[in-house]
């Protein structure tokens, strides 16, 4: 059998220590889909049950610090090669590694990652985007779909029920 | 009570419900947006037979004093607001439900599955760093991604089907590379006895 295609837009993706994270936008509710060795685990948050939207930023210091540890090790190894009595190539061959190190903790240190968090009652989804026009425009297009998704589930249960078989 | 989205402490928030707002967690002292918003309950109006008066009413398969107000599309037994389950344009009631969702008939409701192109792509890696297992790895790395693009359509989804053919190629470049080398060395090492 096979199933008329969805229509799935992800919106973000980012990773933690075991786990790989994407979230989807689908009819009506934000999929998670948390991704660990080969195995997904699928949690959804609906538009209509969303009780909270938050919004803040975040630096990675676990991540700023692990970089910036290994760019003093590179960067240390490789001056230790390059004064050494080795070839200096040697050690230019650590000096790349550490540049790229210390750009990533530049990078992080100045650019912050924008965080938007969906609470329902049972489930969250949280998203991370690297610019603030991301997170901004995100924001307002869930902001719109669970205010819209809230007042429909408002005006349906003010339906009579009528039917009879 | 809400939670705070740095620490997960929960707690009152002061915004009010609809307005965009700057709070601060009590724990971590920390600075955050939130918007508030009071969803509508799930409405259960569950009637009882002859409270409408109308003649005819059916009573429910599985609650005799309840008003039947809807039949389940796929056993066709009449089921009340309690029995009753919406789901992917269909109405069903509870043991059709539990039987479709057993049988993976429901694919919006599932919940865990196996990364099978994923998978399919790293027996392709590994077959590549280990050529000597290519026999073994590229015809596996074509069996996942195969159950991987069928697992992917049947759930009606198009994020990871360029995963799965870009694995089911290498899986296939893998074998018949695996063919070849050792078809050549057991060419040269034919060449070589027979020169000897």
């Amino acid at each position: 059998m096979t199933a008329t295609p969805r229509r799935r837009t992800r919106l973000s993706r980012y990773h933690q220590l075991a786990a790989r994270y994407r979230i989807y936008r689908v009819d009506g509710a934000l999929e998670v889909d948390e991704l660990s060795a080969h195995d997904i685990l699928r949690r959804r948050v609906l538009f209509d049950e969303v009780i909270l939207m938050t919004r803040h930023r975040r630096r990675p210091l676990l991540m700023i610090s692990l970089a910036a540890l290994l760019a003093a090790l590179f960067l240390s190894i490789g001056l230790a090669l390059y004064y050494g009595d080795v070839p200096p190539a040697w050690g230019i061959g650590f000096f790349v590694p550490a540049g790229l190190a210390g750009l990533y903790v530049l990078g992080r240190l100045t650019v912050p990652i924008h965080v938007l968090t969906l609470y329902s009652p049972r489930s969250k989804a949280r998203l991370e985007f690297s610019t603030e026009r991301g997170a901004g425009e995100a924001w307002q297009e869930l902001e719109r779909a669970v205010a819209e998704a809230q007042e429909s589930a408002r005006r349906t249960s003010q339906v009579p029920v009528t039917a009879t078989i | 009570m809400y939670p705070c989205p740095r620490c997960d402490e929960v707690q009152s928030l002061k915004v009010s419900p609809g307005v965009v707002a700057q709070e601060s967690c009590r724990h971590c002292n920390r600075p955050f947006t939130a918007l508030i918003f009071e969803p509508p309950p799930p409405p259960v109006e569950v009637r009882r037979l002859g409270e409408t008066g109308l003649e005819g009413e059916n009573p429910c398969a599985h609650h005799e004093g309840n008003a039947a107000e809807a039949e389940c599309d796929r056993c066709g037994a009449y089921i009340c607001a309690l029995c009753r389950i919406d789901c992917e344009a269909r109405v069903l009631c509870p043991a059709c439900f539990d039987r479709l969702v057993k049988a993976k008939e429901l694919p919006s409701l599932e919940t865990r599955f196996r990364d099978r192109c994923g998978m399919a792509l790293s027996y392709c890696l590994f077959g590549i760093l280990f050529w000597v297992l290519g026999i073994v790895l590229g015809p596996a790395a074509v069996y996942y991604a195969f159950t991987g693009l069928r697992e992917l359509r049947r759930r009606g989804e198009t994020h990871g089907i360029v995963r799965g053919y870009l694995a089911m190629l290498l899986g296939g470049l893998l074998t018949v590379g695996w063919f070849l080398i050792i078809g050549l060395m057991l060419f040269s090492a034919l060449i070589g006895a027979m020169g000897g």
